[in-house]
């Protein structure tokens, strides 16, 4: 499996896909636990930034240096598996029970979200789809 | 009225065509015109890397951009494999040629 593995994710633009997708499935399910607790008392709104993380991550272009001995130091490349969005609690009063969710931006966020994460998977599929052509080679 | 034979010039240097034997092909050469075309089709490929990457970080909130892109890169690519399928077409037809 390492191999098709290769072929999807060798590069660094399809692994910032399926981690914007993780960030972006876990920033709406957060948005969906501040609605579901919008009338809890003393509930305070959570929400998710990652796209600083992805941003830092895609700003330069490492350089991709082969190895020829196991002593070569290779260019520090991106842990894509360890990384981890911000999460922010909003610790203000809010309304009179304590509870200080908005709704109205919570939904903002959530169909945002819902936006973004179209829109990575769409540009995902069509990405795959050039290596697919390279794979199948139809005539 | 004084005509000489020697004013009238070969045909030739008026056209300014060169002389037989010496045709020489200016331009690009095949191989140069497929290496470019490669490079373009690779550089198509890396500009759709790019915007994808811009897309999914929030650099770039526009996804029509990043689509165009990566259609370019994608019909680029096809092409490319189409063009390879018909000079290996081309090739096994020759070699199939009896002689």
């Amino acid at each position: 499996m390492s191999f098709i593995n290769n072929l999807l994710f060798s590069d660094r633009a399809p692994k910032v896909v399926k981690k914007s997708l993780d960030f972006n499935s876990q920033k709406a399910a957060m948005t969906a636990a501040n609605i579901a607790n919008a009338e809890t008392p003393r509930y305070k709104a959570k929400s998710v930034e990652f796209e600083s993380i992805l941003q830092s991550v895609t700003s330069t272009d490492f350089l991709q240096i082969k190895a020829t001995h196991s002593k070569h130091i290779s260019p520090q490349q991106p842990d894509f598996n360890s990384m981890e969005p911000e999460l922010t609690i909003d610790f203000s009063q809010g309304r009179i029970d304590g509870n200080n969710v908005d709704l109205d931006k919570e939904v903002t966020t959530l169909s945002e979200t819902k936006i973004a994460y179209d829109a990575a998977i769409t540009v995902m599929t069509k990405r795959g789809g050039i290596i697919r052509a390279a794979v199948t080679e139809t005539r | 009225m004084n005509l000489r034979v020697d004013s009238f010039k070969p045909l030739g240097e008026h056209l300014k065509l060169p002389a037989p034997g010496e045709q020489k092909v200016s331009g690009q050469s095949f191989g140069d015109v497929l290496k470019d075309s490669l490079q373009e089709v690779n550089d198509l490929q890396i500009n759709a890397d790019r915007a994808v990457e811009d897309l999914a970080s929030g650099r770039n909130k526009n996804i029509h951009e990043t689509m165009i892109n990566i259609s370019k890169a994608d019909l680029a690519f096809r092409m490319t494999l189409q063009i390879r399928n018909k000079a290996i077409e081309a090739y096994q037809e020759i070699m199939r040629t009896n002689i």
